[in-house]
Protein backbone atom coordinates (compact mmCIF):
# COMPACT_ATOMS: atom_id res chain seq x y z
CA UNK A 1 0.00 0.00 0.00
CA UNK A 2 2.93 2.41 1.16
CA UNK A 3 4.66 1.50 -2.52
CA UNK A 4 1.27 1.97 -4.25
CA UNK A 5 0.57 5.56 -2.60
CA UNK A 6 4.87 6.35 -2.92
CA UNK A 7 4.38 5.64 -6.60
CA UNK A 8 1.60 7.27 -6.99
CA UNK A 9 2.93 10.56 -5.64
CA UNK A 10 5.89 10.28 -7.04
CA UNK A 11 3.73 10.18 -10.75
CA UNK A 12 1.95 12.78 -9.23
CA UNK A 13 4.91 15.42 -8.49
CA UNK A 14 6.15 14.94 -12.31
CA UNK A 15 3.03 16.07 -13.65
CA UNK A 16 2.90 19.14 -11.70
CA UNK A 17 6.19 19.60 -12.87
CA UNK A 18 5.07 18.60 -16.20
CA UNK A 19 2.49 21.17 -16.37
CA UNK A 20 3.96 24.35 -14.29
CA UNK A 21 6.48 23.85 -17.35
CA UNK A 22 3.96 23.56 -19.38
CA UNK A 23 2.21 26.95 -18.42
CA UNK A 24 5.85 28.70 -18.17
CA UNK A 25 6.53 27.83 -21.95
CA UNK A 26 3.24 29.08 -23.10
CA UNK A 27 3.85 32.06 -21.14
CA UNK A 28 7.02 32.94 -22.28
CA UNK A 29 5.31 32.21 -26.27
CA UNK A 30 2.73 34.35 -25.42
CA UNK A 31 2.36 37.80 -27.31
CA UNK A 32 3.87 40.76 -24.72
CA UNK A 33 5.53 40.01 -21.40
CA UNK A 34 4.03 40.80 -18.06
CA UNK A 35 5.48 44.10 -18.05
CA UNK A 36 3.77 45.27 -21.08
CA UNK A 37 0.26 43.94 -20.05
CA UNK A 38 0.85 45.22 -16.46
CA UNK A 39 2.16 48.54 -17.50
CA UNK A 40 -0.76 48.66 -20.54
CA UNK A 41 -0.31 50.46 -24.16
CA UNK A 42 1.00 53.84 -23.05
CA UNK A 43 4.04 52.54 -20.69
CA UNK A 44 6.93 54.37 -22.12
CA UNK A 45 10.30 52.55 -22.59
CA UNK A 46 11.97 53.18 -19.06
CA UNK A 47 9.12 52.34 -16.99
CA UNK A 48 9.09 48.52 -18.99
CA UNK A 49 12.58 48.21 -18.43
CA UNK A 50 12.72 49.07 -14.87
CA UNK A 51 9.47 47.01 -14.37
CA UNK A 52 11.50 43.85 -16.60
CA UNK A 53 14.17 44.35 -14.31
CA UNK A 54 11.52 44.21 -11.01
CA UNK A 55 10.21 40.94 -12.38
CA UNK A 56 13.56 39.35 -13.55
CA UNK A 57 12.16 39.82 -16.90
CA UNK A 58 15.75 40.87 -17.81
CA UNK A 59 17.36 37.73 -17.11
CA UNK A 60 18.16 34.75 -19.57
CA UNK A 61 15.07 31.79 -19.51
CA UNK A 62 17.31 29.03 -17.89
CA UNK A 63 17.90 31.49 -15.04
CA UNK A 64 13.50 33.09 -15.27
CA UNK A 65 12.72 29.21 -15.40
CA UNK A 66 14.42 28.04 -11.94
CA UNK A 67 13.19 31.46 -10.68
CA UNK A 68 10.00 30.13 -11.31
CA UNK A 69 10.08 27.02 -10.04
CA UNK A 70 11.26 27.95 -7.01
CA UNK A 71 8.34 30.25 -6.90
CA UNK A 72 5.84 26.88 -7.11
CA UNK A 73 7.79 24.93 -4.71
CA UNK A 74 6.94 28.13 -1.81
CA UNK A 75 3.33 29.09 -3.49
CA UNK A 76 4.54 32.41 -4.61
CA UNK A 77 3.83 33.52 -8.02
CA UNK A 78 3.49 36.92 -7.23
CA UNK A 79 0.95 39.65 -7.59
CA UNK A 80 -2.19 39.40 -9.65
CA UNK A 81 -2.19 42.75 -11.54
CA UNK A 82 -6.05 42.93 -11.75
CA UNK A 83 -6.25 42.30 -7.96
CA UNK A 84 -3.50 43.98 -7.28
CA UNK A 85 -3.23 41.40 -4.03
CA UNK A 86 -1.04 37.99 -4.35
CA UNK A 87 -2.29 35.54 -6.62
CA UNK A 88 -2.13 32.72 -3.91
CA UNK A 89 -4.29 34.65 -2.14
CA UNK A 90 -6.82 35.65 -4.79
CA UNK A 91 -6.84 31.40 -6.05
CA UNK A 92 -7.49 30.18 -2.57
CA UNK A 93 -10.46 32.92 -2.15
CA UNK A 94 -12.34 31.07 -4.97
CA UNK A 95 -11.14 27.76 -4.16
CA UNK A 96 -14.17 26.54 -1.63
CA UNK A 97 -16.58 27.96 -4.11
CA UNK A 98 -15.41 25.14 -6.72
CA UNK A 99 -14.87 22.58 -4.19
CA UNK A 100 -18.57 22.87 -3.43
CA UNK A 101 -19.43 23.07 -7.13
CA UNK A 102 -17.68 19.93 -8.13
CA UNK A 103 -18.41 17.95 -4.99
CA UNK A 104 -21.95 18.61 -5.12
CA UNK A 105 -22.06 17.28 -8.60
CA UNK A 106 -19.47 14.16 -8.20
CA UNK A 107 -22.89 13.24 -5.13
CA UNK A 108 -25.70 13.68 -7.45
CA UNK A 109 -23.32 11.46 -10.61
CA UNK A 110 -22.84 9.01 -8.29
CA UNK A 111 -25.48 8.20 -6.51
CA UNK A 112 -28.08 8.66 -9.76
CA UNK A 113 -25.08 7.03 -12.36
CA UNK A 114 -24.85 3.59 -9.25
CA UNK A 115 -28.60 3.78 -9.15
CA UNK A 116 -29.29 3.74 -13.11
CA UNK A 117 -26.32 1.42 -13.72
CA UNK A 118 -27.67 -1.42 -11.06
CA UNK A 119 -31.06 -1.01 -12.79
CA UNK A 120 -29.51 -1.40 -15.98
CA UNK A 121 -26.98 -4.14 -15.54
CA UNK A 122 -29.26 -6.47 -13.08
CA UNK A 123 -31.19 -7.43 -16.39
CA UNK A 124 -28.97 -6.85 -19.15
CA UNK A 125 -30.76 -5.99 -22.97
CA UNK A 126 -34.43 -5.47 -21.47
CA UNK A 127 -36.22 -2.42 -21.50
CA UNK A 128 -35.08 -0.75 -18.16
CA UNK A 129 -31.18 -1.17 -19.54
CA UNK A 130 -32.17 -0.18 -22.88
CA UNK A 131 -33.30 3.07 -21.76
CA UNK A 132 -30.98 3.97 -19.42
CA UNK A 133 -28.09 2.72 -21.97
CA UNK A 134 -29.68 4.98 -24.80
CA UNK A 135 -30.25 7.73 -22.46
CA UNK A 136 -26.94 7.72 -20.95
CA UNK A 137 -24.63 7.52 -24.40
CA UNK A 138 -26.72 10.78 -25.33
CA UNK A 139 -26.27 12.43 -22.12
CA UNK A 140 -22.40 11.84 -22.04
CA UNK A 141 -22.27 13.54 -25.77
CA UNK A 142 -24.51 16.49 -25.13
CA UNK A 143 -22.33 19.72 -24.76
CA UNK A 144 -22.97 20.92 -20.88
CA UNK A 145 -21.99 24.49 -21.63
CA UNK A 146 -25.08 24.75 -24.15
CA UNK A 147 -26.98 22.65 -21.81
CA UNK A 148 -26.40 25.00 -19.25
CA UNK A 149 -27.63 27.72 -21.33
CA UNK A 150 -30.53 26.13 -21.63
CA UNK A 151 -31.05 25.71 -18.25
CA UNK A 152 -31.31 29.32 -17.54
CA UNK A 153 -33.19 30.01 -20.47
CA UNK A 154 -36.20 27.31 -19.18
CA UNK A 155 -35.16 27.42 -15.43
CA UNK A 156 -34.32 30.78 -14.70
CA UNK A 157 -35.49 33.06 -17.33
CA UNK A 158 -39.21 31.04 -18.19
CA UNK A 159 -40.00 29.43 -15.05
CA UNK A 160 -38.27 31.79 -12.74
CA UNK A 161 -37.57 28.82 -10.27
CA UNK A 162 -33.68 29.71 -9.33
CA UNK A 163 -31.56 32.71 -9.89
CA UNK A 164 -29.67 32.29 -13.53
CA UNK A 165 -26.10 33.30 -12.64
CA UNK A 166 -23.86 34.03 -9.53
CA UNK A 167 -23.29 32.44 -6.12
CA UNK A 168 -24.10 32.54 -2.39
CA UNK A 169 -27.41 30.54 -2.09
CA UNK A 170 -28.45 27.51 -1.97
CA UNK A 171 -30.45 28.27 -4.93
CA UNK A 172 -27.58 29.63 -7.14
CA UNK A 173 -25.81 25.81 -6.60
CA UNK A 174 -28.25 23.93 -8.00
CA UNK A 175 -28.50 24.52 -11.97
CA UNK A 176 -24.71 24.95 -12.05
CA UNK A 177 -24.00 21.43 -10.15
CA UNK A 178 -26.53 19.20 -12.09
CA UNK A 179 -25.43 20.47 -15.58
CA UNK A 180 -22.05 19.58 -14.46
CA UNK A 181 -23.44 16.30 -12.93
CA UNK A 182 -25.17 15.52 -16.08
CA UNK A 183 -22.13 14.23 -18.70
CA UNK A 184 -20.42 12.55 -14.95
CA UNK A 185 -23.80 10.98 -14.58
CA UNK A 186 -23.99 9.13 -17.62
CA UNK A 187 -20.69 7.94 -17.55
CA UNK A 188 -20.97 6.36 -13.73
CA UNK A 189 -23.96 4.52 -15.21
CA UNK A 190 -22.34 3.47 -18.31
CA UNK A 191 -19.54 2.43 -15.89
CA UNK A 192 -21.67 0.41 -13.41
CA UNK A 193 -23.96 -0.99 -15.89
CA UNK A 194 -21.04 -2.83 -17.54
CA UNK A 195 -19.59 -4.04 -14.49
CA UNK A 196 -23.06 -5.14 -13.17
CA UNK A 197 -24.13 -6.95 -15.80
CA UNK A 198 -20.82 -8.90 -15.48
CA UNK A 199 -20.73 -9.78 -12.11
CA UNK A 200 -24.18 -10.88 -12.33
CA UNK A 201 -23.23 -14.05 -14.77
CA UNK A 202 -20.51 -15.14 -11.69
CA UNK A 203 -21.26 -18.40 -9.94
CA UNK A 204 -20.51 -17.07 -6.45
CA UNK A 205 -24.42 -14.69 -7.36
CA UNK A 206 -25.41 -17.94 -8.60
CA UNK A 207 -24.34 -19.53 -5.10
CA UNK A 208 -26.13 -16.80 -3.19
CA UNK A 209 -29.13 -16.99 -4.95
CA UNK A 210 -29.60 -20.90 -4.80
CA UNK A 211 -28.52 -20.15 -0.93
CA UNK A 212 -31.70 -18.38 -0.54
CA UNK A 213 -30.79 -15.12 -0.50
CA UNK A 214 -33.21 -12.05 -1.93
CA UNK A 215 -32.52 -10.59 -4.43
CA UNK A 216 -31.94 -7.40 -3.14
CA UNK A 217 -29.60 -8.84 -0.84
CA UNK A 218 -27.73 -10.68 -3.67
CA UNK A 219 -27.61 -7.26 -5.25
CA UNK A 220 -26.64 -5.30 -2.19
CA UNK A 221 -24.52 -7.54 -0.74
CA UNK A 222 -22.88 -9.32 -3.52
CA UNK A 223 -23.12 -7.83 -7.05
CA UNK A 224 -22.41 -3.98 -6.27
CA UNK A 225 -19.52 -4.26 -4.01
CA UNK A 226 -17.90 -6.36 -6.63
CA UNK A 227 -19.11 -3.93 -9.73
CA UNK A 228 -17.60 -0.93 -7.64
CA UNK A 229 -14.08 -1.66 -8.77
CA UNK A 230 -13.93 -0.14 -12.05
CA UNK A 231 -16.05 2.00 -11.07
CA UNK A 232 -14.09 3.32 -8.52
CA UNK A 233 -11.16 3.00 -11.37
CA UNK A 234 -13.08 5.23 -14.07
CA UNK A 235 -14.58 7.79 -11.36
CA UNK A 236 -11.23 8.35 -9.97
CA UNK A 237 -9.38 8.76 -13.56
CA UNK A 238 -12.55 10.91 -14.57
CA UNK A 239 -12.42 13.41 -11.75
CA UNK A 240 -9.73 15.51 -13.47
CA UNK A 241 -12.51 15.81 -16.45
CA UNK A 242 -15.07 16.88 -14.01
CA UNK A 243 -13.06 19.75 -12.49
CA UNK A 244 -11.56 20.85 -16.04
CA UNK A 245 -15.52 21.15 -16.90
CA UNK A 246 -16.40 23.15 -13.81
CA UNK A 247 -13.80 25.40 -15.38
CA UNK A 248 -16.64 26.33 -18.24
CA UNK A 249 -19.71 25.33 -16.70
CA UNK A 250 -18.68 27.98 -13.99
CA UNK A 251 -18.39 30.38 -16.39
CA UNK A 252 -21.50 29.85 -17.84
CA UNK A 253 -23.19 30.45 -14.72
CA UNK A 254 -21.14 33.35 -13.52
CA UNK A 255 -19.85 31.09 -10.68
CA UNK A 256 -17.65 32.92 -8.11
CA UNK A 257 -15.26 30.25 -8.34
CA UNK A 258 -11.42 29.20 -9.62
CA UNK A 259 -12.66 28.04 -13.11
CA UNK A 260 -14.44 31.30 -14.06
CA UNK A 261 -11.36 33.20 -12.55
CA UNK A 262 -9.09 31.32 -14.40
CA UNK A 263 -11.02 31.97 -17.65
CA UNK A 264 -10.77 35.76 -16.86
CA UNK A 265 -7.06 35.33 -15.65
CA UNK A 266 -6.02 34.25 -19.30
CA UNK A 267 -8.47 36.33 -21.04
CA UNK A 268 -6.86 39.86 -19.07
CA UNK A 269 -3.40 37.69 -19.46
CA UNK A 270 -3.06 38.21 -15.62
CA UNK A 271 -0.12 35.47 -15.76
CA UNK A 272 0.48 35.59 -11.82
CA UNK A 273 -2.75 34.24 -11.35
CA UNK A 274 -3.22 31.87 -14.20
CA UNK A 275 0.30 30.27 -13.08
CA UNK A 276 -1.23 30.38 -9.53
CA UNK A 277 -4.92 28.74 -10.65
CA UNK A 278 -2.97 26.07 -12.81
CA UNK A 279 -0.53 24.24 -9.93
CA UNK A 280 -3.65 24.69 -7.51
CA UNK A 281 -5.98 22.53 -10.03
CA UNK A 282 -3.18 20.57 -10.86
CA UNK A 283 -2.28 19.06 -7.02
CA UNK A 284 -6.23 18.97 -6.44
CA UNK A 285 -6.63 16.46 -9.51
CA UNK A 286 -3.42 14.37 -8.29
CA UNK A 287 -4.96 14.46 -4.77
CA UNK A 288 -8.41 12.94 -6.15
CA UNK A 289 -6.55 10.01 -8.39
CA UNK A 290 -4.31 8.99 -5.46
CA UNK A 291 -7.38 8.67 -3.28
CA UNK A 292 -8.87 6.78 -6.08
CA UNK A 293 -6.31 4.53 -6.10
CA UNK A 294 -6.17 4.35 -2.24
CA UNK A 295 -10.21 3.29 -2.60
CA UNK A 296 -9.49 0.85 -5.19
CA UNK A 297 -6.68 -0.99 -3.10
CA UNK A 298 -8.88 -0.90 -0.22
CA UNK A 299 -11.99 -2.58 -2.24
CA UNK A 300 -9.80 -5.14 -4.31
CA UNK A 301 -6.76 -7.42 -2.64
CA UNK A 302 -5.89 -8.11 -6.12
CA UNK A 303 -4.31 -4.21 -6.51
CA UNK A 304 -2.60 -4.15 -2.86
CA UNK A 305 -0.80 -7.50 -3.88
CA UNK A 306 0.25 -6.43 -7.00
CA UNK A 307 1.63 -3.05 -5.61
CA UNK A 308 3.70 -5.53 -3.14
CA UNK A 309 5.77 -6.47 -5.45
CA UNK B 1 -19.22 -16.50 -24.74
CA UNK B 2 -17.97 -13.96 -28.15
CA UNK B 3 -18.98 -16.77 -30.28
CA UNK B 4 -22.57 -15.92 -29.68
CA UNK B 5 -21.62 -12.83 -29.94
CA UNK B 6 -20.35 -12.98 -33.11
CA UNK B 7 -23.24 -15.09 -34.65
CA UNK B 8 -26.31 -13.27 -33.51
CA UNK B 9 -24.34 -9.54 -34.22
CA UNK B 10 -25.79 -9.34 -38.38
CA UNK B 11 -29.17 -10.46 -37.25
CA UNK B 12 -29.44 -7.89 -34.54
CA UNK B 13 -28.20 -5.34 -37.10
CA UNK B 14 -30.80 -5.97 -39.55
CA UNK B 15 -33.87 -6.08 -37.02
CA UNK B 16 -32.95 -3.19 -36.20
CA UNK B 17 -33.50 0.04 -39.12
CA UNK B 18 -33.16 2.54 -36.80
CA UNK B 19 -29.40 2.09 -37.41
CA UNK B 20 -29.05 4.37 -39.93
CA UNK B 21 -30.31 7.55 -38.07
CA UNK B 22 -26.91 8.46 -37.09
CA UNK B 23 -24.83 8.10 -40.45
CA UNK B 24 -27.98 9.68 -42.42
CA UNK B 25 -27.28 12.84 -40.23
CA UNK B 26 -23.92 12.98 -40.38
CA UNK B 27 -24.08 12.80 -43.84
CA UNK B 28 -26.13 15.95 -43.91
CA UNK B 29 -24.26 17.74 -41.64
CA UNK B 30 -21.38 16.96 -44.53
CA UNK B 31 -22.90 18.03 -47.56
CA UNK B 32 -24.07 21.13 -45.58
CA UNK B 33 -20.13 21.87 -44.70
CA UNK B 34 -19.16 21.32 -47.85
CA UNK B 35 -21.54 22.73 -50.58
CA UNK B 36 -24.00 24.42 -47.62
CA UNK B 37 -21.26 28.03 -47.59
CA UNK B 38 -21.48 27.74 -51.46
CA UNK B 39 -25.26 28.15 -51.47
CA UNK B 40 -25.44 30.50 -48.66
CA UNK B 41 -23.50 33.75 -48.75
CA UNK B 42 -21.76 34.42 -44.94
CA UNK B 43 -20.08 37.41 -43.97
CA UNK B 44 -18.54 37.20 -40.41
CA UNK B 45 -17.84 41.10 -39.96
CA UNK B 46 -20.94 42.56 -41.53
CA UNK B 47 -23.39 43.51 -39.75
CA UNK B 48 -26.98 44.94 -40.73
CA UNK B 49 -28.50 47.23 -37.85
CA UNK B 50 -32.53 47.19 -39.68
CA UNK B 51 -32.27 43.11 -39.63
CA UNK B 52 -31.37 43.06 -35.96
CA UNK B 53 -32.85 40.42 -34.02
CA UNK B 54 -35.47 38.99 -36.42
CA UNK B 55 -37.35 36.01 -34.88
CA UNK B 56 -37.17 32.82 -37.24
CA UNK B 57 -39.08 33.24 -40.69
CA UNK B 58 -38.35 36.73 -40.82
CA UNK B 59 -38.14 38.69 -44.01
CA UNK B 60 -34.60 40.47 -44.38
CA UNK B 61 -33.03 42.77 -46.73
CA UNK B 62 -31.14 40.25 -48.16
CA UNK B 63 -33.85 37.59 -48.03
CA UNK B 64 -35.51 35.39 -45.51
CA UNK B 65 -33.96 34.62 -42.75
CA UNK B 66 -35.39 30.92 -41.95
CA UNK B 67 -33.79 30.31 -38.49
CA UNK B 68 -33.69 34.22 -37.76
CA UNK B 69 -30.42 36.62 -37.10
CA UNK B 70 -28.20 37.52 -34.39
CA UNK B 71 -27.62 40.80 -32.37
CA UNK B 72 -25.90 42.10 -34.97
CA UNK B 73 -28.05 41.60 -37.69
CA UNK B 74 -26.77 38.24 -39.48
CA UNK B 75 -28.26 35.42 -40.49
CA UNK B 76 -28.41 32.20 -37.66
CA UNK B 77 -29.13 30.02 -40.38
CA UNK B 78 -25.29 31.41 -42.18
CA UNK B 79 -23.84 30.48 -39.18
CA UNK B 80 -25.02 27.19 -38.46
CA UNK B 81 -23.98 26.41 -42.17
CA UNK B 82 -20.61 27.60 -42.15
CA UNK B 83 -19.89 26.95 -38.32
CA UNK B 84 -20.47 22.66 -39.53
CA UNK B 85 -17.45 23.70 -41.53
CA UNK B 86 -15.14 25.32 -39.72
CA UNK B 87 -16.27 22.45 -36.89
CA UNK B 88 -15.54 19.73 -39.16
CA UNK B 89 -11.98 21.28 -40.69
CA UNK B 90 -10.78 21.35 -36.63
CA UNK B 91 -12.01 18.36 -35.54
CA UNK B 92 -10.82 16.10 -38.44
CA UNK B 93 -7.30 17.97 -38.01
CA UNK B 94 -7.34 17.45 -34.55
CA UNK B 95 -7.76 13.46 -34.93
CA UNK B 96 -5.51 13.33 -37.99
CA UNK B 97 -2.60 14.84 -35.82
CA UNK B 98 -3.81 13.13 -32.53
CA UNK B 99 -4.25 9.60 -34.37
CA UNK B 100 -1.12 9.81 -35.84
CA UNK B 101 1.18 10.52 -32.89
CA UNK B 102 -0.54 8.60 -30.44
CA UNK B 103 -0.54 5.53 -32.65
CA UNK B 104 3.27 5.99 -33.42
CA UNK B 105 3.91 6.65 -29.72
CA UNK B 106 1.61 3.57 -29.15
CA UNK B 107 3.02 1.18 -31.53
CA UNK B 108 6.83 1.78 -30.83
CA UNK B 109 6.01 1.79 -26.80
CA UNK B 110 4.01 -1.85 -27.30
CA UNK B 111 6.35 -3.64 -29.52
CA UNK B 112 9.75 -2.85 -28.09
CA UNK B 113 8.75 -2.98 -24.60
CA UNK B 114 11.25 -2.19 -22.22
CA UNK B 115 12.91 1.48 -21.96
CA UNK B 116 10.55 3.12 -24.88
CA UNK B 117 7.64 1.77 -23.30
CA UNK B 118 8.49 2.82 -19.87
CA UNK B 119 9.17 6.50 -20.94
CA UNK B 120 5.87 6.52 -23.08
CA UNK B 121 3.73 4.96 -20.72
CA UNK B 122 4.85 7.35 -17.43
CA UNK B 123 4.15 10.41 -20.58
CA UNK B 124 0.45 8.93 -20.73
CA UNK B 125 0.02 8.65 -17.29
CA UNK B 126 1.18 12.26 -16.84
CA UNK B 127 -1.38 13.34 -19.48
CA UNK B 128 -4.15 11.19 -17.90
CA UNK B 129 -3.91 12.95 -14.84
CA UNK B 130 -4.19 16.47 -16.14
CA UNK B 131 -7.56 17.69 -17.59
CA UNK B 132 -6.77 18.44 -21.14
CA UNK B 133 -9.62 21.00 -21.69
CA UNK B 134 -7.47 23.45 -18.95
CA UNK B 135 -4.21 23.01 -21.15
CA UNK B 136 -6.32 23.97 -24.19
CA UNK B 137 -8.09 26.51 -22.36
CA UNK B 138 -4.48 27.92 -20.96
CA UNK B 139 -2.55 27.41 -24.63
CA UNK B 140 -5.35 29.21 -26.78
CA UNK B 141 -6.40 31.50 -24.75
CA UNK B 142 -2.38 32.73 -23.94
CA UNK B 143 -1.26 32.03 -27.66
CA UNK B 144 -2.43 34.26 -30.72
CA UNK B 145 -5.91 33.54 -31.44
CA UNK B 146 -6.25 31.31 -34.81
CA UNK B 147 -7.22 28.41 -35.78
CA UNK B 148 -3.91 26.60 -35.85
CA UNK B 149 -3.42 27.36 -32.21
CA UNK B 150 -6.84 25.92 -31.69
CA UNK B 151 -6.13 22.38 -33.68
CA UNK B 152 -2.35 22.25 -31.14
CA UNK B 153 -4.03 23.19 -27.98
CA UNK B 154 -6.46 20.68 -28.61
CA UNK B 155 -4.19 18.03 -29.96
CA UNK B 156 -1.81 18.28 -27.13
CA UNK B 157 -3.93 16.26 -24.82
CA UNK B 158 -5.59 14.15 -27.57
CA UNK B 159 -2.74 11.54 -28.47
CA UNK B 160 -3.35 9.98 -24.93
CA UNK B 161 -6.04 7.63 -26.02
CA UNK B 162 -4.64 6.70 -29.18
CA UNK B 163 -1.17 5.84 -27.66
CA UNK B 164 -2.47 3.58 -24.85
CA UNK B 165 -5.18 1.64 -27.25
CA UNK B 166 -2.00 1.25 -29.93
CA UNK B 167 0.35 0.02 -27.11
CA UNK B 168 -2.07 -2.67 -25.78
CA UNK B 169 -2.86 -4.29 -29.51
CA UNK B 170 0.67 -3.93 -30.21
CA UNK B 171 1.83 -5.93 -27.46
CA UNK B 172 -0.43 -8.68 -27.79
CA UNK B 173 0.01 -8.51 -32.25
CA UNK B 174 3.74 -8.70 -30.95
CA UNK B 175 3.65 -12.06 -30.15
CA UNK B 176 1.75 -13.55 -32.98
CA UNK B 177 3.35 -15.82 -35.67
CA UNK B 178 3.39 -13.68 -38.24
CA UNK B 179 5.45 -10.92 -36.77
CA UNK B 180 7.85 -13.41 -35.44
CA UNK B 181 7.84 -15.08 -39.19
CA UNK B 182 9.16 -11.25 -40.55
CA UNK B 183 11.55 -10.70 -37.76
CA UNK B 184 13.47 -14.04 -38.89
CA UNK B 185 12.95 -13.47 -42.71
CA UNK B 186 14.34 -10.16 -42.12
CA UNK B 187 12.24 -7.49 -42.21
CA UNK B 188 13.62 -4.41 -41.44
CA UNK B 189 12.00 -3.84 -37.55
CA UNK B 190 10.21 -0.36 -39.34
CA UNK B 191 8.79 -2.24 -41.98
CA UNK B 192 7.41 -4.74 -39.57
CA UNK B 193 5.98 -2.32 -37.55
CA UNK B 194 4.20 -0.62 -40.26
CA UNK B 195 3.32 -3.70 -42.59
CA UNK B 196 2.38 -6.43 -39.70
CA UNK B 197 1.35 -4.34 -36.39
CA UNK B 198 -0.05 -1.35 -37.68
CA UNK B 199 -2.92 -2.70 -39.50
CA UNK B 200 -4.47 -4.77 -37.14
CA UNK B 201 -5.12 -1.06 -35.15
CA UNK B 202 -7.47 -0.48 -37.93
CA UNK B 203 -10.70 -1.09 -36.14
CA UNK B 204 -10.07 -0.33 -32.93
CA UNK B 205 -8.41 2.90 -33.68
CA UNK B 206 -11.18 4.07 -36.04
CA UNK B 207 -13.66 3.75 -33.53
CA UNK B 208 -11.57 5.32 -31.20
CA UNK B 209 -10.99 8.14 -33.64
CA UNK B 210 -15.18 8.77 -34.17
CA UNK B 211 -15.06 9.49 -30.44
CA UNK B 212 -12.26 11.95 -30.36
CA UNK B 213 -14.09 13.63 -32.91
CA UNK B 214 -16.88 14.24 -31.14
CA UNK B 215 -15.09 15.44 -28.44
CA UNK B 216 -12.28 17.64 -30.35
CA UNK B 217 -15.89 19.24 -32.07
CA UNK B 218 -16.82 19.88 -28.47
CA UNK B 219 -13.28 21.20 -27.09
CA UNK B 220 -13.46 23.76 -30.04
CA UNK B 221 -16.80 25.20 -29.28
CA UNK B 222 -16.30 25.11 -25.39
CA UNK B 223 -12.93 27.30 -26.24
CA UNK B 224 -15.07 29.39 -28.90
CA UNK B 225 -17.92 29.40 -26.22
CA UNK B 226 -14.81 30.93 -23.99
CA UNK B 227 -13.82 33.33 -26.29
CA UNK B 228 -10.68 31.89 -25.98
CA UNK B 229 -10.78 30.00 -29.29
CA UNK B 230 -11.22 31.02 -32.72
CA UNK B 231 -10.78 34.89 -33.74
CA UNK B 232 -13.97 36.58 -34.70
CA UNK B 233 -13.73 36.64 -38.19
CA UNK B 234 -14.06 32.60 -38.36
CA UNK B 235 -17.85 31.30 -37.89
CA UNK B 236 -17.59 29.08 -35.37
CA UNK B 237 -20.68 27.16 -33.10
CA UNK B 238 -19.25 28.07 -30.25
CA UNK B 239 -19.03 31.74 -30.85
CA UNK B 240 -22.79 32.16 -32.20
CA UNK B 241 -24.19 30.09 -28.73
CA UNK B 242 -21.66 32.34 -26.57
CA UNK B 243 -23.34 35.42 -29.05
CA UNK B 244 -26.67 35.37 -27.80
CA UNK B 245 -26.66 34.85 -24.55
CA UNK B 246 -27.13 38.07 -23.32
CA UNK B 247 -29.64 37.68 -25.92
CA UNK B 248 -31.22 34.50 -24.13
CA UNK B 249 -34.34 36.18 -22.48
CA UNK B 250 -35.64 37.85 -25.88
CA UNK B 251 -33.99 36.14 -29.38
CA UNK B 252 -33.38 32.09 -27.70
CA UNK B 253 -32.97 31.38 -31.32
CA UNK B 254 -29.68 33.05 -31.69
CA UNK B 255 -28.18 30.39 -29.16
CA UNK B 256 -30.55 27.63 -29.58
CA UNK B 257 -29.95 26.85 -33.27
CA UNK B 258 -26.32 26.87 -33.44
CA UNK B 259 -26.32 24.52 -29.98
CA UNK B 260 -28.68 22.05 -31.63
CA UNK B 261 -26.94 21.60 -34.36
CA UNK B 262 -23.59 21.07 -32.20
CA UNK B 263 -25.53 18.53 -29.70
CA UNK B 264 -27.19 16.52 -32.81
CA UNK B 265 -23.99 16.13 -34.54
CA UNK B 266 -21.73 14.81 -31.50
CA UNK B 267 -24.70 12.86 -30.54
CA UNK B 268 -24.87 11.60 -33.73
CA UNK B 269 -20.79 10.51 -33.76
CA UNK B 270 -20.85 9.46 -30.46
CA UNK B 271 -23.40 6.99 -31.29
CA UNK B 272 -21.61 5.62 -33.72
CA UNK B 273 -18.20 5.67 -32.61
CA UNK B 274 -20.16 3.40 -29.30
CA UNK B 275 -21.22 0.87 -32.20
CA UNK B 276 -17.63 0.63 -34.01
CA UNK B 277 -15.80 0.29 -30.18
CA UNK B 278 -18.51 -2.49 -29.90
CA UNK B 279 -17.78 -4.03 -32.64
CA UNK B 280 -13.90 -3.93 -32.89
CA UNK B 281 -13.13 -3.97 -29.54
CA UNK B 282 -12.65 -7.57 -28.17
CA UNK B 283 -12.42 -8.25 -24.39
CA UNK B 284 -9.22 -6.96 -23.15
CA UNK B 285 -9.32 -5.28 -19.78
Amino acid sequence: MTRLVGRRLLIGLVTIWGVVSAVFVVIRLAPGDQATVALGPDATQEQLTALRHALGLDQPVLVQYLDYLGDVLTLDFGESYRYGRPAMDVVFGRFPATVTLTVTAALIAICCGLVLGVLAGRRPGSLVDRAVSTVALGLQAIPPFWVGIMFILVFALQLRLFPSAGGGTLGHLVLPAVTLAIPFTALVARITRGAVAETMTESFVRTARSKGLTETQVLGGHVLKNSLIPVVTVVGLQLGTLVGGAVVIETVFAWPGLGSMLVNAVENRDFALVQAATVLIAVCVIVLNLAADVVNARLDPRIRLEARR
Amino acid sequence: MSETAVLTAPTATRRRPLAAVPYVIIGIYLLAALFGPLVIDFDPVATSVTDRLLPPGSATGSGTALLGTDGVGRDVLAQVVHGARTSFVIGIAVVLITATVGIALGAVAGYFGRFPDLVISRLIDIMMAFPGILLAIIIAGLLDRGPLVVIIALSIGGWVGFARLSRGIAMSVRERDWVDAARTMGVSTPATLTRHVVPFLAGSVIALATIELASAVLAEAALSFLNLGLPPDVVSWGQSIAGGREYLATAWWITVFPGAALTILVICVGLIGDRLTRRFTRKRD
